[in-house]
């Protein structure tokens, strides 16, 4: 008796037959894996754009945006934006992401609480922008503080009279206003035939809501996230498609409360508008943002914010921008 | 036995690899890498995006008239909490005194007592309003030769820092009592200008409009003021599209420099401040500016039965129209 199971035993490891049917059955067991992952068409990729633009905003963006390329899944990416922009070199950064990445394939975007300044700069080369009747679009422009007129003393010296500023304030003006051109320059090359405003029209900086954007052609349509993510499938081609939402690292941060509570980044913080252009501004800081997220109003919503930001002694933006838009001489 | 089961179990791992490989396709394998291309941005073209600046030479060289004396006096107002620094009127003071003709300021006391000696009277943005008597003294003044120049501003925001934390306060050039008598006044909006400027929208241009300006081609103000004159002429009109702030969406060519028979008013004190005079040209205004208060040449009336003709002509004239006879000629000669 046991000789025979043995026989059989032996039987069995010579077979080849069955090792085959065991591998048929495992590999049939797995196929489902294997089929999900290549039944769908393709991937579109969401990638936030959340809070104020820094370089820990821009390098985040960048990475999410360079994976998606290289990721021969993607084959579409939504851009999920809810930001009032920021610095105004890592604004363009993002700008030449979303541009690269709109060269390779569909761009969509789809704008939460704002896409203002900095943030408008990112998504607009996107082949089609959503955004919500609440959200506001616009502030085309650059801001920063003048420089304080100084001269070289004997406390400190310079090998150059402008070492100490860079350049007079009607020097500045001009350096601000190539920034300026280069950002407008920028939209125009983008939206120029959605666009129905000029371009001094759009240089004047205002801010719209989503159905004024759509009216003036800076957004395409009423719409959000779901609406963005079906255009982007349809427009590479998905029949069928995967919808992978990525996450970037660390926290966003945000200077505007409506941004603030609209943003689904788990991990956020409330900014005051010195986490831009700092406490005692030492020199130019090119912010691409409007305005009014600079309010020191703006600063009573964060905690642990120094009451003395609204009480600086020099005209910030901030001051300035509360007054209303006029600056003393 | 254990080489033949291990055998076996090598051809299960293939068959496994073999059925996953035929369901997930050949397509994932076959996909070629894309080609790396640059990115090309036209939009940034240096030559697009880098505004010219409008350059800055040139000195003051005022040429007045012939007819005018070589020396005199120019009263500057410093009594009405006039808002300027030395460096705002220094390449005007320098022409003057370069010309021969003494500088002095008001302060306070009568002011006619002040012009008794003078040929012209600047006014640069006073922070509070003439009072009826210095009025009359002015437009005595005028009406005697006198040469009255007012220089306005719009309101401006003054940003100040207490303990308290940073109020904002408006300033206002309360020019609108005096330069109304002359039928006159200031606008309260800054002028801006998006197409046609030096290197910000508030820096508009300012062109010549008449042939008064000899050699003006372009001259550049720093945050002015639309200015009006009734029946009186524009030496400077804004460049075309400028816009008032708070009315975006209306453009026009603004006046910003007006002459009305021995009086003139602008709405910038700025494009002679002492880093911004040789732009453009705007140091030929300084100098014209120069030429006209040196051209003024008042004569005080006598003191007996004049002085009353001389306010009787003022009041005959009342609000708007020419304070002499004479002057009203050139003007009809001018139109």
């Amino acid at each position: 008796m046991a000789s025979r199971i043995g026989a059989i035993l032996r039987r069995i490891a010579r077979s080849y037959v069955l090792f085959v049917v065991i591998g048929v059955v495992v590999g049939l067991a797995l196929a489902p894996v294997a089929w999900n992952a290549t039944s769908s068409d393709g991937t579109v990729a969401i990638v936030p754009v959340a809070g104020t633009i820094d370089g820990g905003t821009s390098a985040g963006v960048s990475a999410m945006l360079q994976r998606a390329r290289s990721d021969s899944d993607v084959k579409a990416v939504v851009l999920l934006v809810n930001s009032g922009g920021g610095g105004a070199a890592a604004s363009e950064e993002l700008y030449l992401q979303t541009k690269r990445t709109s060269q390779e394939m569909p761009v969509i975007t789809s704008v939460d609480a704002a896409a203002a300044s900095g943030a408008y700069y990112t998504i607009a080369p996107s082949d089609h922008i959503y955004a919500k009747p609440a959200s506001t679009v616009g502030s085309v422009g650059v801001l920063a503080t003048t420089p304080t007129a100084l001269e070289p003393t004997t406390v400190v010296s310079t090998t150059g009279p402008n070492k100490l500023t860079g350049g007079d304030e009607r020097e500045f003006n001009y350096i601000l206003e190539s920034l300026g051109n280069a950002f407008i320059g920028a939209v125009f090359e983008q939206r120029g035939s959605e666009i129905q405003l000029s371009r001094s029209e759009l240089e004047q900086a205002r801010i719209y809501s989503g159905t004024q954007a759509v009216q003036n052609g800076l957004v395409d349509s009423i719409g959000g996230r779901q609406a963005a993510v079906e255009h982007a499938a349809d427009k590479a081609g998905l029949d069928s498609y995967d919808v992978r939402v990525m996450r970037p690292d660390g926290t966003a941060r945000f200077l505007s409360r409506s941004n603030y509570v609209a943003s689904t980044a788990p991990n956020k913080t409330m900014v005051s508008a010195t986490y831009l252009y700092g406490e005692e501004p030492s020199g130019p800081v090119f912010l691409m943002v409007p305005a009014t997220y600079l309010n020191p109003a703006n600063d009573s919503a964060t905690a642990g914010t120094p009451p003395t930001a609204a009480g600086r002694l020099s005209p910030s933006p901030s001051a300035t921008a509360a007054s209303g838009g006029t600056h003393v001489a | 036995m254990w080489r033949e089961l291990g055998k076996r179990l090598v051809v299960l791992v293939l068959t496994v690899a073999v059925v996953l490989a035929v369901v997930a396709g050949g397509s994932t394998l076959l996909q070629s890498e894309t080609e790396r291309t640059s990115l090309q941005n036209p939009e940034y073209e240096p030559d697009a995006v880098v505004p010219d600046p409008i350059e800055a030479t040139g000195t003051v060289d005022p040429n007045p008239d012939a007819a005018a004396d070589d020396t005199g006096t120019i009263v500057i107002d410093r009594g009405h909490a006039n808002r300027f620094t030395r460096s705002d009127i220094e390449p005007l003071v320098d022409a003057l005194v370069r010309e021969g003709y003494h500088v002095e300021f008001y302060t306070d006391g009568d002011l006619a007592t002040a012009l008794e000696d003078a040929d012209a009277f600047l006014v640069i943005d006073p922070g509070s309003e003439y009072l009826p008597g210095d009025i009359e003294d002015v437009r005595q003044f005028t009406g005697n030769g006198g040469r009255l120049v007012m220089i306005g501003e719009p309101d401006r925001t003054a940003v100040s820092a207490s303990l308290f934390g940073t109020s904002i306060a408006t300033q206002e050039s309360r020019l609108t009592t005096l330069a109304s008598r002359y039928g006159m006044s200031v606008d309260t909006q800054y002028l801006y200008n998006q197409e046609n400027a030096d290197g910000t929208f508030k820096h508009v241009l300012a062109r010549p409009t008449s042939g008064e300006l000899d050699g003006v081609e372009e001259t550049t103000m720093y945050t002015a003021a639309a200015v009006t004159a009734r029946n009186g002429d524009v030496l400077l009109r804004s460049a075309p599209n400028t816009i008032k702030s708070g009315s975006d969406e209306v453009t026009g060519e603004y006046p910003v420099a007006v002459e009305r028979n021995n009086v003139l008013l602008l709405g910038d004190k700025t494009f002679m401040q002492g880093n911004r005079y040789r732009v453009a040209d705007n140091e030929q205004l300084v100098a014209y500016l120069a030429e006209f208060m040196i051209e003024g040449d008042y004569e005080a009336p006598p003191e007996v039965g004049g002085d009353a003709n001389g306010e009787t002509g003022a009041d005959d004239d009342s609000d708007a129209s020419t304070p002499t006879a004479n002057a009203t000629t050139t003007a009809t000669a001018e139109t």
